[in-house]
């Protein structure tokens, strides 16, 4: 089928590109032709999405001047806030329209006038919620904070984790070259990654580090993210600066600007903290998890779904409380040590697989809810990897084993309870009467055999379907075991061949 | 896209769901999408009678309307009759007697739904009660088009939806548009898939609703400056309560005597009856059916709206009160309480409790902050929920869905042009 992702713009670094990426990756997997609309152009993307993303405009989308657009089965909209791209979802006549909110920051927390108008925007935005068919959103928190402010039903609201790649964020040693070049020898550490909105109060986090230093002095705090990007996060950078000169730490507090990659600098920290106000997710909660390091957030959002049992909380806007849970962890070593086994283990909720299963699941449903309509057929050649041909074959599979069990449930179709009734006052026992003995001529010699025989094949159906999952599995088990025996034999070949050469070799010498 | 709107009543005829289809029909035209209402010509449901024109342009909808059978006495006692033993047998053979009692009855309706319907993209029922939505649901099955229904149901009266007949078209609609979230539970547990129902609610115009100088609002309706004024906002009929207000009124009245209660809506027996009942109860002052200007200087005048109705499908009264930041005293029935919030924008009281109507009174009375803060935010619920084009919205994207549900193409593309220049109007700021 044909799906288009549409959003303002697609850089690899942040959550939401990230999440579209993979999600191209996804849909390619399973044989689907994939096109990614943005507004502004792609930045760092791997060159298979780069193929696949087109620069649009809203005019373009709604001029039908995108031959995939205007004929894509299935259009996943993702709103990290309202963005012109956003209009076209009021004109989709077909297909299956999915709304992917990723939550906006209250324009009350972002603690700047700077980005107000747009922040309104993003919230009055919401409401193109209903243009949607159903809803996918990150965190339980989204889901209410949606559901309450739209008046969506949140029966149509699906929670589906944002996925962080496992395989890059896991725990490591402190590098030496960046502790070395931020001076961090003996020192503890506190981080933070995230860009410095005013929702994350850093400068609660600067308060805090003062408080710290007074029971542990030899604690840094690390604030890695984009400072410059925007005059709001200027103004949080510097009156948290001139925070920290009031109490006579700034020395202690490094920016380090945006950097990439990120788990280095996830790694130099004792200790993840967040004391933000508004979060719809927190990827970076779970990237410290997943690089061994204990967390500490507040008491908001989304982040105490995150973080489960694996981490400590505390009681958003107060610095006194962060700063005791911060020093509990840092002087009780058996504390540290449960929430970095906790959180490794609260991390493999959030993988690419666990991704991938959810949005799977989601698509076909929505799908099959618009089945006659939409086609399923794979648009793409399955590209020639056995990890995409397993993938394609494990969903026929699981499609067909739905169908059969579909078609078993409804395959009868004769209606043995029914009984004839009839409420008409006075002449109903009549009517009854007539109606059981002046149709049973027709009834028993043909209507009741036909139903029967219909019954028996339906059942047939099903069965031959449920056979065919089977059969399906086992020839791409079958499959996949021919191409390892044919591998083998290869290299037996090659292996001989290279002989050969050898002995020819010698042989002329 | 071509969207056909057939209802029992349309403006200028008032009430709650009339006004809540000329809201609609009149936003949906303005946003480029062409707009019929099919309708019968009377301003009156009690009689039916046909005084309005057959055809009418009014702020972009074209409205057809059709002559119905006069609802007479004899009508009246047939739907009575109907009703009456419909509920004892639960024979359908009855439901041909609700069907007429009810109306309107418009033949001329059904033929110009036989011929015209099927120009159209879709066709939306406003209303399930009356028996144009059966006869719409029937053309519209007949010639395969999308329906949509809002019904409108008063959950705590279910003599006026619970026909079987009723139950076929809500089942049988492509989408049923709830107003309330409970009246969206209801339906789902009465069998309709949670996929087809959808919560919408009725808007205002908040634009409608200014807020007045609360003074010169009490001068002009004869009110003292200082008086702690209750309004009663509504048809003067038995389930709107009243009975109930005028009870907690004469009991407060002697302990506070800054009470004044002013009672708005048309009269009713059930009304005059009241009024013979507590004949020289003073600080009281009714009005019949007013002009829309005094309802909003009542509105603005009053300190509190107490409206404790038994049988409300929305509520739209409670979002005017809102609107002008005044808080409301509702009964606790299912759909009211989806709107208010207890303790929050307003009060709810249990159904027909005179006693805790009064107790809510007097917190109201007592802590003078306590009632804007109320009206500030109920205004503030309004603003993000309630207001015309948040409606609009969320019926603009049933109708989309249903059409994908559908496989329909829309017939004619939405005002090309004019979407195209709203398209790069916002791509010009964007790039701005």
């Amino acid at each position: 089928m044909r799906v288009s992702l549409i959003n303002l713009n697609l850089v690899a670094e942040d959550a939401i590109g990230q999440c579209i990426i993979n999600q191209t990756h996804f849909f390619h997997c399973r044989g689907d032709a994939v096109r990614i609309y943005v507004l502004h152009p792609p930045r760092n993307v791997p060159a298979d999405i780069a193929d696949v993303a087109r620069v649009v405009t809203l005019g373009d989308l709604i001029s039908r001047q995108q031959e995939h657009f205007i004929l894509s089965d299935l259009y996943i909209y993702h709103y990290p806030g309202r963005h012109a791209l956003m209009e076209s979802i009021r004109g989709i006549d077909r297909g299956v329209v999915i709304f992917y909110y990723h939550n906006v920051t209250p324009p009350n927390l972002w603690g700047s006038d700077a980005d107000r108008e747009v922040l309104m925007r993003g919230i009055e935005g919401k409401a193109l919620v209903h243009y949607a068919d159903l809803c996918i959103t990150d965190s339980p928190f989204n889901k209410r904070d949606l559901a309450e402010e739209t008046g969506y039903a949140p029966d149509r609201i699906y929670v589906l984790p944002l996925a962080v790649p496992l395989d890059q964020f896991t725990p490591a040693g402190k590098d030496p070259e960046l502790v070395r070049r931020f001076n961090l020898e003996g020192q503890q550490v506190l981080s933070f990654v995230g860009r410095m909105a005013g929702n994350k109060r850093i400068d609660l986090l600067v308060e805090a580090l003062a408080r710290i230093k007074e029971k542990v002095p030899n604690t840094k705090l690390l604030l890695v993210g984009d400072d410059q990007g925007s005059p709001a996060y200027r103004q949080v950078v510097a009156s948290a600066r001139a925070r920290a000169q009031e109490l006579g730490i700034d020395k202690d507090v490094i920016w380090t600007g945006s950097q990439y990659p990120v788990p280095p600098y996830l790694r130099l920290a004792d200790v993840y903290v967040t004391a933000s106000l508004h979060e719809g997710f927190g990827v970076p909660l779970i990237e410290a998890m997943a690089c061994g390091v204990p967390v500490v957030a507040s008491r908001a959002g989304a982040m105490p779904w995150v973080v489960g049992e694996a981490g400590l909380l505390f009681e958003p806007g107060q610095s006194e409380d962060l700063a005791a849970q911060v020093q509990m962890v840092l002087q009780d070593a058996s504390l540290r040590q449960t929430l970095v086994e906790r959180g490794l283990e609260r991390v493999q909720d959030f993988g690419l697989v666990q991704h991938e299963a959810g949005l799977a699941e989601i698509v076909d449903s929505a799908m099959i809810y618009a089945l006659p309509r939409v086609s399923l057929e794979p648009m793409t050649e399955t590209q020639d990897q056995p990890a995409a041909r397993q993938t394609q074959t494990a969903r026929s599979e699981t499609m067909l084993t739905f169908l059969a069990t579909e078609i078993a449930g409804q395959s009868d179709i004769a209606l043995r309870d029914y009984q004839v009734r009839s409420r008409a006052p006075l002449a109903g026992p009549l009517i009854v009467w007539a109606r059981r003995n002046m149709t049973s001529h027709l009834r028993e010699p043909y209507l009741d055999p036909m139903i029967e025989k219909q019954v028996d094949i339906n059942r047939q159906v099903a069965e031959w379907m449920r056979r065919a999952a089977i059969l399906l599995s086992d020839s791409a088990q079958r499959q996949i075991e021919l191409e390892s025996q044919v591998k083998a034999l290869e290299v037996q070949v090659e292996a001989i061949a290279g002989r050969l050469d050898e002995a020819g070799a010698r042989k002329e010498q | 896209m071509r969207v056909l709107h057939v209802t029992h009543q349309y403006r200028p005829a008032i009430g709650g769901s009339e006004l809540h289809i000329t809201n609609l029909s009149e936003e949906l035209a303005r946003r480029g999408h062409r707009v019929t209402v099919f309708t019968s010509r009377a301003r009156d449901y009690r009689t039916w009678r046909s005084e309005l024109p057959k055809v009418e342009n009014m702020d972009g909808v074209l409205i057809h309307r059709y002559r119905s059978l006069v609802r007479g006495a004899l009508t009246w006692r047939i739907l009575d009759y109907g009703y009456r033993n419909y509920r004892r047998t639960q024979s359908r053979c009855y439901e041909p007697l609700v069907f007429l009692g009810n109306g309107p009855v418009c033949p001329g309706l059904f033929w110009a739904l036989l011929r015209k319907a099927a120009n159209h993209d879709l066709v939306h029922i406003n209303n399930l009660h009356y028996a144009h939505a059966a006869t719409a649901y029937l053309v519209a099955k007949w010639q395969g088009l999308p329906l949509v229904i809002t019904p409108h149901i008063h959950m705590e009266q279910p003599m006026t939806y619970d026909i079987d007949y009723m139950w076929t078209v809500l089942r049988g609609a492509d989408h049923v548009v709830a107003d309330t979230r409970s009246e969206r539970q209801f339906l789902i547990g009465a069998g309709l898939d949670h996929q087809r129902t959808t919560t919408a609610g009725v808007g205002i115009h908040i634009d409608a609703f200014p807020s007045l100088d609360q003074q010169a609002c009490r001068q002009e309706l004869g009110l003292p400056i200082d008086a702690f004024v209750l309004l009663f906002l509504g048809r003067k009929t038995e389930y709107k309560g009243l009975d109930l207000v005028l009870e907690a009124f004469s009991a407060l009245l002697p302990h506070h005597p800054q009470l004044h209660l002013v009672a708005v809506g048309p009269e009713t027996t059930h009304s005059r009856a009241l009024w013979s009942r507590y004949d020289g109860l003073p600080h009281l002052i009714s009005l019949d059916r007013v002009p829309d200007e005094k309802r909003l200087l009542a509105l603005n005048a009053c300190d509190c709206l107490v409206m404790p109705s038994s049988g409300e499908a929305f509520g739209i009264v409670y979002l005017e009160a809102w609107a002008v930041g005044k808080p409301v005293i509702g009964a606790c029935t299912r759909a009211v309480s989806s709107l208010v919030a207890d303790g929050q924008d307003g009060y709810l009281v249990p159904s027909g409790s005179a006693s805790q109507l009064a107790d809510r009174i007097v917190r109201l009375l007592e802590d003078p902050a306590l009632g804007p803060q109320m009206g500030k935010s109920g205004q503030k619920k309004l603003r993000n929920r309630y207001t015309v084009p948040k409606i609009v919205d969320i019926v603009e994207g049933i109708y989309l869905r249903v059409l994908r549900r559908n496989g329909h193409r829309t017939k004619q593309e939405p005002r090309a042009g004019k979407a195209n220049r709203q398209a790069r109007s916002i791509d010009r700021r964007e790039a701005r």
